[in-house]
């Protein structure tokens, strides 16, 4: 029967995705299902206000083998309304079940209304330069990024859990190791607050006074692509931006970074935005709260002593 | 007739910008201030096959025309005039003169090395006292036998300190003043050759100038580049054919200069509003655009002679007048725009100003086109 | 040997659009198309690949003025490009591409490995590769910033989040692959030169046999506008720092961003 589907292959994002379902509903009146695949942990799900809870059970542990009974399950239903977690693994599942289902399908979308017989959504385009507000004909399905959405509270309802047998064997696929991304320091998209290394900054031993720095407001380091890629000055997680970490800390603190439209898209929804730059005319000033022009040779020492005192 | 750019030239402006900001930029502040050689963009130019650029297949070159060699000349000098003026001497004059006279031995040692970078050549033919690359040659190459033998001073050679061979200009014939001279191939490792010192230069530092002493310096008659009595002519045509591209690395630092200005009109704010709101800064950027785009035709069209394998000394010396004071014009008023900021280093047009200033100096005061072109006109 | 396809979009460049402040529309009059940033990623693996391994790299888009990209694409080291050029692109959202794409592949193919970026510069989408895999029944694999090809296996390594995952696959594939998975070489004089003898061909987009609801969007584009900033612009620029830091310290101060004693 007709009805909102909603899957990532993170729980947490799950629950979100739950929320903004719930919100279809309300405009749709179709019911919100939950999908969670193999040995997913389904503790607070069945207890959301979502309608239906189906846990998909098949051989292979992989979560991308089961975009095809994903597929299968929104055809035999035929959902309206597909919601996906915007991760990596659950960009390419919802790719797959779109191009299954022959459904259109929206990248990251920042809002998801239900509009004139359309799933109206609005997503970044051109790096972050513009907004696109998109319609897309039924069955429409959508990712959507961590933390676009709150996670849905528990009701006092208790839905049925239903197990689906899935046939999700790969024959040319074979998963090999998995290794979690070491990583030094805390996640930076959980950070509360950030100073941004750019090429403005001269030598990577110059790293160590943003360290400091950093350490006085007790904030993890991040940086711009050019850091990371070009540089290899620091991790590639740490770099913040479209195709990087996308954060939205109480502040933001650039230092030597000039705000081309990438990184800045990566952090626009900030906080608060502070950047020190020696070029009075770097597009970080126009997005920033408050700035300082001037060398960051002399700025930051100065910064770090004032913030120590 | 137009310069519309076909799709490879385009490609080749392109990818070149891409390089200069890739591998140039970052080095280019650097050399300036240091006055250091830039070896390892040396290396990348050879790489990235622009030293052969215009020269013949048959020895590792590219074949892509003279206008093409322009083009990348002036994409590098937006970046770094110093590295342009490194690739025209290796290119438009070491190259170019040992592809047109040298032997098919020589071509196959000197200009395939040339190409793939493994050596660095120059072009010596200035003496101490006279002006850097004019005046008359003292430098002597008296025939010993099957040899010659060289003695004298060489001085403002560019690539001078770095190279690996140089084509050098001597006396070797006192009596019959259009056969004077003749060109010769000296390796730096020849005994009694020395390079007594490098010379420090206000501007295009990345590209060295020395001073080269030659003390009973014998070399076979297999050096000789071109015939006895050939060098005024070698050396008055590859002249000609560099200034053609240094022409282009004027129109690079110029257009660099405007943009920069442009750019800072835009965003200095005076009296409550940008200075580019104000006529005369707005006069200022429009002439500079405008000599910018008629020099760069100048240049684009004598380029195109020199594929077709025509006489363009009239328009070297055109291109050597117009192109390189609009050249220093545009960068004065490039300065200007910057107000007093202008003056500081940290303004990147003041490193333009003195490598655009260099242009009118180098090889002979301005009037020597002037004389060359009006003689052309009435003589 | 592998046969390797690269699929690359040409794309407006984004540095020169601007915003209009009246109505906040796009001005696209100035920008010049270039190929997708990260697929030139895509491109240079291919090319890497082929380098190690033998075999050859062609490429394919759909796309508009296409004909202007061959002689870049061809430069990069890729040995035929293939386009569909046609005015239906220009309203095309990737399920409309990948239809595409993928039909002319079973017209061209096959391949034993079809490289695509993570996402194309200008929308960033980050379907095609996946899409492509599903109907043409490929494994898929996506976020990959390693790949290694033995005979007919192929390793990738993927960039998921907070962990690495090494994938096996045995016969052909279909990879995106993210940006930091190489770093694109400027190609040389000769390259661009050879680039010019290098062969194209056209596919017309009527003749892979695609019904009209394959060419019709399902996502259509209402409005576009540019993002816009609001922020307090409070920038100190005096002479002397000491003030301008003391300024700022104040201000953080007061939105609350200083370090807690204790």
């Amino acid at each position: 029967m007709p009805g909102i589907l909603i899957y990532s292959d993170n729980i947490t994002l799950t629950k979100q995705l739950i929320t903004a379902g719930l919100l279809l509903k309300e405009k749709m009146n179709q019911p919100v299902y939950v999908i969670l695949t193999g040995e997913q942990d389904l503790t607070g799900i069945a207890n959301t206000a979502a309608d239906e809870v189906f846990v998909l059970k098949g051989s292979n542990p992989w979560p991308e083998s089961y975009a095809d009974a994903i597929a299968n399950f929104a055809s035999t239903e035929q959902i309206s309304a597909g919601l996906f977690g915007g991760t990596p693994r659950g960009k390419d599942i919802a790719a797959k079940v779109a191009a299954k289902l022959g459904a259109g399908l929206v990248t990251e979308a920042q809002s998801v209304e239900f509009d004139d017989g359309c799933l109206l959504t609005t997503r970044l385009l051109y790096g972050g330069l513009a907004v696109a507000t998109e319609e897309v004909k039924l069955p429409a399905l959508a990712t959507i990024a961590p933390k676009t959405f709150e996670e849905a509270g528990s009701s006092d309802k208790q839905t049925e859990v239903i197990t689906i047998e899935a046939a999700n064997e790969l024959n040319q696929i074979t998963i090999g190791e998995t290794c979690p991304v070491v990583r030094e320091g805390v996640e930076l998209s959980a950070a509360n607050r950030i100073v941004s290394v750019g090429r403005g900054v001269g030598k990577k031993e110059d790293l160590s006074m943003i360290g400091e720095l950093a350490q006085a407001f007790d904030a993890e380091i991040g940086c711009t692509r050019g850091i990371a890629e070009d540089y290899h000055w620091l991790p590639v997680e740490r770099y913040i931006g479209i195709s990087g970490q996308k954060v939205k800390p109480d502040m933001y603190f650039g230092v030597g970074v000039s705000g081309q439209v990438q990184h800045l898209a990566g952090m626009r929804e900030s906080k608060v935005i502070v950047a020190i730059d020696m070029n009075e005319n770097a597009p970080i000033f126009e997005a920033a709260d408050y700035g300082i022009v001037g060398d960051l040779y002399e700025v930051v020492p100065l910064l770090i002593e004032a913030l120590k005192s | 007739m137009s310069f519309q750019l076909n799709e490879i030239q385009e490609l080749i402006q392109q990818n070149t910008r891409d390089f200069a900001k890739e591998y140039i930029e970052p080095i280019a502040g650097q050399t300036d201030k240091e006055n250091s050689f830039p070896q390892k963009v040396v290396e990348q130019l050879a790489g990235n096959d622009y030293f052969g650029l215009f020269l013949p297949e048959e020895f590792g070159g590219s074949e892509a025309g003279y206008l093409s060699f322009v083009l990348a000349v002036e994409e590098m000098a937006k970046v770094s005039a110093g590295v342009a003026a490194i690739l025209i001497n290796q290119s438009a004059l070491a190259g170019y003169a040992l592809n047109k006279w040298g032997t098919p031995d020589q071509k196959k040692s000197y200009l395939s090395s040339l190409i793939t970078g493994e050596k660095l050549g120059a072009f010596a033919l200035a003496e101490p006292g006279a002006a850097p690359g004019a005046g008359p040659n003292k430098l002597t190459a008296v025939k010993d036998g099957g040899d010659y033998i060289l003695n004298g001073r060489k001085s403002y050679v560019a690539n001078g300190g770095q190279a690996d061979f140089y084509l050098v200009f001597g006396v070797t014939d006192e009596e019959d003043p259009s056969r004077r001279m003749s060109s010769f191939i000296i390796e730096t490792q020849t005994p009694g050759f020395s390079v007594t010192r490098t010379i420090g230069k206000m501007g295009q530092r990345a590209c060295p100038w020395a001073e080269l002493s030659f003390e009973n310096v014998r070399v076979t008659a297999g050096q000789l580049l071109g015939n006895e009595g050939e060098g005024s002519i070698i050396a008055q045509e590859a002249k000609a054919v560099a200034n053609v591209a240094e022409g282009a690395l004027v129109i690079g630092v110029a257009q660099a200069g405007m943009e920069e200005a442009a750019n800072y009109a835009k965003q200095r704010i005076q009296f409550g509003q940008p200075i580019a709101n104000f006529p005369a800064i707005r006069n200022m950027l429009a002439e500079m655009s405008t000599n910018i785009h008629l020099a760069r035709l100048a240049v684009y069209d004598a380029a195109n002679m020199i594929e077709q394998g025509k006489n363009i000394f009239t328009e070297a010396a055109m291109i050597k007048l117009f192109v390189s004071r609009i050249g220093q014009n545009s960068l004065i008023d490039a300065v200007q725009v910057h107000g007093g900021y202008g003056f500081s280093e940290d303004m990147v047009v003041s490193r333009y100003y003195r490598d655009v200033k260099g242009s009118l100096l180098i090889d002979g005061s301005a009037d020597l086109p002037e004389s060359f072109i009006a003689a052309d006109l009435l003589d | 040997m592998p046969r390797i396809l690269v699929c690359y979009k040409w794309v407006l460049d984004e540095q020169d659009i601007k915003i209009v402040s009246l109505g906040l529309s796009l001005d696209v009059s100035r920008a010049k198309y270039k190929i997708s940033d990260y697929d030139k990623n895509a491109i240079e693996e291919a090319v890497r690949i082929v380098e190690k391994n033998g075999g050859s790299v062609e490429a394919i888009s759909f796309g508009t003025s296409l004909k202007q990209s061959f002689k870049d694409v061809l430069s990069r080291g890729v040995d035929k490009v293939y386009a569909i050029d046609s005015s239906i692109a220009e309203n095309a959202d990737a399920y409309v591409t990948a239809n595409v794409l993928a039909a002319a592949i079973r017209k061209i193919g096959p391949y034993d490995l079809i490289l695509c970026a993570d996402g194309s510069s200008d929308v960033y989408n980050q379907q095609i590769g996946s899409r492509l895999s599903a109907l043409l029944g490929l494994p898929g694999i996506t976020s990959v910033s390693q790949i290694n090809c033995e005979g007919d296996r192929i390793s990738a390594t993927r960039k998921l989040g907070d962990c690495t995952e090494v994938v096996h696959i045995k016969g052909q594939a279909v990879i995106s692959v993210l940006p930091e998975i190489n770093s694109v070489r400027i190609p040389t004089m000769k390259q661009v030169l050879a680039a010019a003898k290098k062969p194209s061909e056209e596919i017309k987009i009527d003749a892979l046999g695609l019904s009209d609801a394959e060419l019709l969007p399902k996502v259509t584009k209402v409005s576009v506008k540019g993002f816009v900033m609001n922020r307090k612009n409070i920038v100190f620029k005096d002479a002397n720092q000491k003030d301008n830091v003391s300024k700022l310290v104040a201000s953080l101060a007061k939105e609350g961003l200083l370090k807690e004693r204790g």
